[in-house]
């Protein structure tokens, strides 16, 4: 096993690391904004007539297909049907966002709904709308839920950046098969980049279990 | 003060409560007793506005309160809930603050400054920067009691405000209700627990299957004998 191949190419790694991350950010910022929305609508004590069910069929759709698949319609199919060219930076951003955002949504609403209904009664009866009730109350109490879970998803969103090369984005997945390509010693390249991959998830572990340490109100 | 006409309501086309009438005076306590599922509590939320599905009316000074906006709403009734739910994430003091501040709109300062000054009337101010999984059941209870009184109401509504509590606790609110009852407040409560309604009572009202079947003030209690099902039900 020879990892001078490896060190020759840190700059493409590392190049392969910014895009992984950008991509990453991208998704889970579209993930969570969508699947906050999704999820607080949804849930048992606001399901909005017509809006509810509509989002109950997105949600679906967007679980019941996998990533890849909606990558490539990403990809191939939006322009064809809406006459806008995505790059393959931006397309493989959307379609993990989306299809984060439908497993988030299912959280949020779960979390949302495990909260008893008392919570809000007593919100009401001090004066709080819907969404101060929401806001100051509902939501503070689901997170001790939702964080744990959003780890495990942010997690996986993570990793599914590497189907984004399959478009020729040069993230690190990509990274490492052009390093590949060149050099041709398997090993160590694979290696080096599954040990980044799990540097990046470890530290993602690391700063969701003290979120949810300091979101531990019943240990204060 | 307030005057309730009529209430019925109806759950999965079962009467729950049956042209249900009773006045609630100032300075009083007024008790609802009965069996379990008679319909006291059911009363208490119509009363608190946390159902909407009812027949009857209302009235508090003659205006209905049905025509009230959820702000006038929560500063004439407070509610206090069997279980206390306090907020778990929030301080003690956050939990009386938070109205003050997002529904009254008062500053955070002066939220503050009234959710202390109320903490204190009930002896919880020492554990304003306590979490409610740090407090005792009684503790709770006072702290839930703070909670609506911060909003000023006319009347305090509190389900079963004893159920959980050891008899120590429970003499600490029976002073504490009786100094609010003092100052003007009506209370109106529900409650099981018949040697704490024994004691705390001015008006008493029995419920059963959703009907009042029998009322009394203290003062006839002992003297008038149609009221023996009361009489029963308080074991006198």
């Amino acid at each position: 096993m020879n990892f001078n191949s490896v060190i020759e190419y840190i700059p493409l790694l590392l190049q392969g690391v910014f895009m992984t991350v950008v991509l990453w950010l991208g998704a889970i910022t579209i993930s969570c904004v969508v699947g906050t929305l999704f999820g607080i609508v949804r849930c048992r004590k606001i399901r909005i007539n017509y809006v509810a069910p509509l989002l109950d069929l997105i949600t679906w759709v967007l679980r019941g297909i996998p990533f890849y698949v909606q990558l490539l319609i990403a990809y191939f199919v939006l322009p064809n049907l809406l006459g806008i060219n995505l790059s393959p930076v931006i397309a493989g951003i959307i379609s993990l966002g989306f299809c984060s955002a439908g497993y988030v949504s299912q959280m949020i609403r779960g979390s949302i709904n495990a909260i008893a209904d008392d919570q809000w009664e007593a919100a009401w009866v001090l004066g709080l709308n819907t969404a101060q009730s929401v806001r100051y109350v509902i939501v503070p109490q689901a997170l001790r839920t939702i964080i744990p879970m959003l780890c495990g998803e942010f997690d996986m969103v993570l990793k599914s950046t590497s189907v984004i090369s399959t478009l020729g984005v040069l993230e690190l997945t990509g990274a490492g098969k052009n390093i590949l390509a060149i050099d041709m010693q398997v090993v160590p390249v694979y290696c080096t980049v599954a040990l980044l991959y799990l540097f990046f998830s470890s530290l993602l572990n690391i700063v969701f279990e003290y979120i949810g340490r300091r979101l531990r109100y019943d240990v204060r | 003060m307030m005057c309730v006409k009529n209430l019925s309501i109806t759950y999965q086309k079962k009467l729950i409560l049956n042209r249900v009438s009773f006045d609630v005076a100032g300075n009083q306590i007024t008790v609802f007793i009965g069996k379990s599922g008679a319909g006291k509590s059911t009363i208490l939320r119509i009363l608190a506005g946390l159902e909407t599905s009812y027949e009857g009316a209302l009235f508090y000074n003659e205006c209905d309160v049905r025509t009230l906006t959820h702000k006038d709403r929560v500063g004439l009734i407070g509610y206090v809930t069997q279980n206390y739910t306090l907020f778990p994430q929030l301080t003690v003091l956050q939990n009386c603050s938070l109205a003050l501040e997002k529904v009254m709109e008062l500053s955070a300062a002066q939220a503050e400054s009234k959710a202390i000054e109320v903490l204190k009337k009930v002896g919880m101010d020492s554990y304003r920067d306590a979490y409610p999984c740090a407090l005792s059941g009684g503790q709770k209870q006072r702290v839930a009691i703070a909670r609506a009184l911060c909003l000023d109401p006319k009347i305090i509504i509190l389900d079963e405000p004893t159920s959980a509590l050891d008899p120590e606790n429970v003499n600490n609110i029976v002073v504490l209700l009786k100094q609010l009852a003092a100052c003007g407040i009506a209370v109106v409560l529900s409650s099981q627990d018949m040697a704490f309604v024994k004691m705390i009572f001015d008006r008493i009202y029995l419920v059963d299957d959703g009907m009042i079947i029998e009322s009394a003030d203290r003062q006839q209690i002992t003297m008038i004998d149609d009221v023996s099902a009361i009489k029963k039900f308080l074991m006198l």
